[in-house]
Parts: C-alpha cells; structure tokens; sequence
C-alpha cells in the first residue's frame, strides 16, 4: 500500500526516501488548506526542492473554481505540466478536462472530499481518472468494500485532521468584525472553536480563499491500515497540516511500526488527540438515534 | 424575455398544491426514500403521483428529488424506485450522485436529470463534463455572484437553476459533516442538524476571544433575491428556485405569490420601486430568518450571519386555515391568538389579501369567544370578504 504525503514544510520531506512514499503538492492559486504556500514563486521553489531531493511529486487542485476563473486555470496547468508531476488530484472536473485539453498523459485522481461513497459513483468515475479519493464519512467496513470492488484505484485517509466543512466565507473575520476584536487571523493554525455543550475543540483555519473545519482528533488507524493493504486499498494519504513537524515524524513513524502499541503511542502523544474518525461510527443516524 | 420557471418546494400534497395554486410553473418534492428530506417527506408514491396529475392539468410540473450521496447500503430499490417515478409521469429528478445520474438515464430516460447545487458546480467547463453524462439541467451552487451566473449562462452549456430565496448552507453544500462528527447525522442522507447555527466559543491561541453574549456561530441568514430577479431574467437563467420544503403551506404560498407577482411585473414591464417595496413587505410576512441577497452582488461578511439569537426570531403573523365558508362566516383551524377586535388578512392566490376585523367568534360548539387561544382548534369567524376553503388566515400588518 502507497503512502502519500502531504506537505507545505521541505524541512518535513527531508525525513523521507523518494523510494518510500508518494508526495502530493497543493497548488496555491486554485486550492484550499495551504497556510505556508502563498504563491506561485513558493509553490515552485518547494516543488523544485522536492524534485531536488528526488521526490516526483502529484499536484493537487482541490478548489471550485469559478467561471471567470478558468481561462487563469488553464495557463496555470500549462505552466504546472511543464514541472513534469507524477499526476494530478482535482476536486473540479474542470482541471480534468482542461488536462486532457492540454494533453495531459499522467495520472488522474478525483478528490472531492465528500461525496465519494458508493461503488455506482466510483465506477462511472473510473472511467474518466485513473484512480479515486474515497470520502472520510465512511464506515471501515465500507471502505474495505469499495476497495475489493476496485482494487489498486482507490486512495483513504490514513493520517492527519479530518476535514469537516468548508466556506466561501471569511467565518471568523466576519464574527471578529461583528464583536469589533482586531486580529489578524489569516492561515493562522492555533484556531479552535468549541460548542457550548461539547468538550471537542475543533480546529478552524481561515484562508482568503476561505474557511476549512477539521475534527478535533488525528485520525490515526494504526490497527485498520493492514485490513486496508489486504482489501487492495492503493493507498492512504497522511497530511501534515496542522501537526507539528516533529510530532508528524513521529506518529508517522509510529503508524507503521509494528513494534509501537496504539496505547504506547497515546502515551508518547498525548497532547494529541488519536482518533478512528468514521471508522466504527454509522452517521445515518435519525434525529432520535442521533446525539 | 423569454419564459423562466418559478420552482418552489412543497413537503407534502398539500403544499405541492398551494405552491401551484399560487403560481409555481414548477413544484420539487421529495419521496420516503433517497431524498434528503425523506424523513420529513410525506408523499408516498400515490401522493406523488396525484401532484403530478394536478400540475400536469394545469400546464406544470413536478421534479422528485433523489438528492441523497448514498452509502452503498442506500442503493436497494433504486432501480425501481426511478422506474415508478416515470411510470407516474414525474417531469424531474433531482440527483446528487452522478451515479443516480447515469442509471436515471439508462432505465428512466424520459425524466430529466437536475443535477443538485450538492455538487458545487461552479463554472461552465464542469457543466461539459456532466453535459456528456446526458444531464439536462444544472442546479448551480450558491456561492456565485450574479456577474459570475451570467458568464456561465453565456456559454450556453446546460439551463442553469438558481436558488432565489430561503435557507442556505454556510459551508458549499454536499460538502459539510458538521452534522455527522457532532450528531452522526448525516448531511448527505437527510440528517443534518444544522450544526453551524450552533453557538459556540471561539479560541484564538489558546484564549477565547468571543463575548459569552455573542457566541460564535456560523448560521447564516436567509437568502432573499428579489433585488436580483430582473437581473436573472435578463441573462437568461432557466429557473428560480425557492428553498423549503420543511416549510408550512402559508410560508409557501407567501414566498410563492410575490415572486410570482414581480416576474409577471417585470415581463410586463411594470415592475416600480412601489410594488418593489411592497413586495419585500409581503416577503416579510412570512416567518423566516432575517435575509440578505447572499453572495448574488458581493462576499457574505458579518451582515449574512446570525449571531444573536434574538435576530432568529420569526414573524407570528399567521392566524390560521380557512376550511369552510358558511354565509358570513369562516371555519379557520386556529395557529395563532386572536381576540374581537383583531384586524385580519385573508391571503390567497385567488384575489389581493382582503383586511377584515374580528367582530364575531364562536367555537364548534356555538359558544361566543372573547379570545380563540388553543392551537388547533376550529374556530368560527364573522367574515364580510371572499375567504374560500383553502386560503390563509394572517395579522394584518399595520
């Protein structure tokens, strides 16, 4: 099973063998969820950086993109095939046909976050991508499902915090001009917020593009990942954000060492939270069942 | 102009018909099943099939949602369930999954195929992709302004749907699981709680900022495009589309009449800032959340939130539904308190809401009331205005 990394931090990528995992790269002008890559010029310098230490990474371009917006996209993906990416991850089947527009020959995934959740989908899909993203709201037990019905097409969420939602909009600027706090808040990564009647502090990033919502624990399936590898799962993504690099090195280290207990690493971890997001959790739940 | 379809939403029969009586071209509604308001949903297949048959009668139509992003487990009965849909002369299917989609084309190839504002189309290069699934309409998301829908409708791919009114999402919809981490409700299988109206503290740094008076919520206000309807007829949009189907008879018919009534102003080119004004009055009369025109001329900032939980408050004009006319009186079903003396509106999609003023109560009994006060009673009511069974029963606004 492949594991693919996501990172903004070359410090983080020095910790690994280009021989050992896939690195995926998301882009900045048409993407969400990349606090420390603002630019074309970073995005290049890391992307090179990476190709340097012989990493050949995927792009990811995982935003909606906006009508007005395409003809931008377009000369950006021309100018992105010419850095030679293994593939790219899209969330807009705009970016797919625009690739093959362009004559794209690389690998396709198609990375919608949610929305991924039954073998109908995921089937007509495969015959536009090479391989497909599978939402996180999804039980272990239909996860492995769905990856013996495709074997090697389909990619999980292996480490990092889950994301919940996303906005358009400026969410906590807008509440902090409401109550007149002055705060500098964009991609900043020590936000949380907490309901009234729940312990959980859910960590909230605001970007200008706008703002992503993650659970509050590390998914971290250090029992499941196996049952993944043996349902011919072809790989599981482990992201960074949000974690700290050395603390990231290693629960990712930990994850696949076979002589580390989930309760030694609890243990070592513990100002973190290590979670199984949906994994054992059914969220069809009615109102009555519900919490 | 050319022609362009008020789509309103209806919970059950009643409501489909309301929305049609008072002006719809088009009514969506959801079955028990694969819907995402199929627990709320209160139309079997019988009841489906009746509305369509009474939209057909007058020249409308009726779309079926079949918004769910199903688990595979969701997916029994599928088949047969958009079969029985065509067989009863459904004219649409909603649809979220591009699964359902292609399967709605393959076996059920006389109904349409909406696509849903679920999945977030954005721009017209998308909308060639779906083209080539064989869909037929695209239900576009609501985070686009108005400058945006026009450059989209000028490529001419898909008729394009746009929603006017009602509640909105604050996350791109299909794409939040507030609702499953914190309920294990499912916002993709009709379950979602609404958890971003929650309150909450928000912690910058370890330290909460928020004032316990003014939590930190994300709930949004109501979108109310009005403002933009001629804009939208101008460019070409398709289809305007009214958010509700949880919503009661009398919110439906309110919202349903005076969007009715300003497209028909515009085509006619009566459309004066008078009866601008008077329409948002009458918009006004139907409880619902404060509004704003969403993202339609600029980025939502704190003006389309909800943060103090006073501003949910909804207007409590309705009284209640006329079932019987008798000589001078009416039998209402009783929502609301009333006394001799209270000055009334009868609304309907017959005539122009008729003011009245209560001179005389009596219950089923016969008894004299001073004051009707117990929901859902029936009540009779001097009336000297035309209040036909089926209309409305509100305050008038003073």
């Amino acid at each position: 099973m492949i594991k693919i990394y996501h990172t903004e931090r070359i410090e983080v990528l020095r910790n690994f063998k280009p021989n050992e995992i896939e690195l995926v790269l998301t882009e900045p002008c048409f993407s969400y969820r990349h606090p420390l890559l603002q630019s074309k010029e970073a995005f290049i310098n890391l992307y090179t950086e990476a190709k340097h230490l012989g990493f050949k990474p995927y792009v990811q371009v995982n935003g909606y993109v906006e009508e007005q917006e395409l003809v931008d996209l377009k000369a950006w993906l021309t100018q992105l095939i010419k850095l030679d990416p293994k593939g790219f991850y899209f969330n807009d089947f705009a970016v797919q046909r625009f690739l093959k527009q362009l004559g794209y020959v690389g690998e396709l995934v198609y990375a919608p976050e949610t929305i991924l959740t039954n073998a109908m989908d995921i089937e007509l899909i495969l015959t536009q991508v090479d391989r497909v993203y599978l939402s996180k709201e999804l039980t272990l037990e239909e996860m492995m499902d769905l990856c013996k019905l495709f074997p090697n097409k389909i990619e999980a969420f292996g480490l990092g915090y889950p994301l919940m939602s996303f906005s358009r909009r400026p969410l906590v600027r807008s509440y902090l001009a409401e109550i007149g706090h002055e705060t500098d808040v964009l991609n900043r990564l020590d936000l949380t917020i907490k309901e009234a009647k729940r312990t959980q502090h859910f960590p909230i990033l605001e970007e200008k593009e706008g703002t992503s919502i993650f659970i509050d624990a590390i998914h971290y399936p250090k029992v499941e990942l196996p049952l993944l590898n043996e349902a011919l799962c072809y790989g599981v993504h482990l992201d960074d954000l949000l974690i700290k690099e050395d603390s990231f090195i290693s629960l990712n280290q930990a994850l696949f060492d076979e002589a580390r207990s989930l309760e030694m690493i609890r243990l070592e971890h513990s100002d973190y939270k290590l979670g199984q997001a949906y994994y054992y959790r059914k969220t069809n739940m009615s109102k009555e069942e519900g919490q | 102009m050319a022609f362009i379809e008020l789509l309103a939403p209806a919970g059950d029969l009643a409501r489909a018909k309301v929305a049609l009586d008072f002006g719809a071209d088009a009514v969506y509604i959801g079955g028990k099943r694969f819907s995402l308001r199929y627990r709320a949903s209160n139309f079997e297949v019988s009841d489906i099939a009746e509305a369509v048959e009474y939209a057909h009668a007058r020249g409308k139509r009726i779309f079926v949602t079949v918004n769910m992003i199903p688990h595979q487990g969701d997916l029994p009965g599928l088949k047969e369930y958009l079969l029985e849909l065509q067989s009863i002369g459904v004219d649409a299917v909603i649809v979220a999954s591009l699964g359902i989609a292609s399967l709605a084309k393959q076996v059920a190839p006389k109904m349409e195929v909406h696509l849903s504002t679920q999945l977030s189309i954005t721009n017209s290069e998308s909308m060639r992709f779906y083209k080539e699934l064989g869909v037929d309409r695209i239900v576009l998301a609501r985070e686009l302004n108005l400058d945006t829908i026009e450059q989209i409708i000028d490529q001419n791919v898909l008729p394009v749907e746009v929603f006017i009114h009602g509640g909105m999402c604050v996350n791109y919809s299909g794409r939040c699981t507030l609702s499953n981490e914190m309920t294990l409700r499912d916002a993709n299988r009709g379950g979602c709680a609404q958890s971003c109206r929650w309150s909450y503290d928000l912690h910058i740094a370890g330290e909460k900022v928020n004032p316990s008076d003014v939590p930190f919520s994300m709930g949004s206000k109501d979108l109310m495009a009005l403002g933009s309807i001629e804009a939208m007829m101008k460019m070409g949009v398709y289809s305007l589309k009214i958010e509700g189907r949880m919503k009661s008879a009398y919110y439906i018919g309110v919202i349903v009449r005076a969007y009715r009534q300003w497209i028909d102003a515009i085509h006619a080119g009566l459309n004066t800032p008078v009866l601008y004004n008077a329409i948002i009055n009458e918009l006004k009369q139907a409880e619902s959340r404060p509004t704003f025109d969403g993202f339609l001329t600029s980025m939502p900032d704190q003006n389309g939130h909800l943060y103090h939980p006073k501003e949910e408050g909804v207007v409590q004009n309705f009284v209640g539904n006329v079932l019987e006319q008798k000589d001078d009186r009416i039998l209402v079903e009783m929502r609301n308190l009333v006394s001799i003396g209270q000055a009334l509106e009868c609304f309907s999609y017959h005539q122009d809401p008729q003011a009245f003023t209560i001179t005389a109560m009596w219950d089923e009994e016969g008894q004299v009331l001073e004051v009707a006060n117990k929901p859902m009673s029936k009540v009779w009511i001097q009336c000297d205005v035309d209040a036909r069974a089926g209309d409305f029963l509100r305050k008038k606004n003073t």
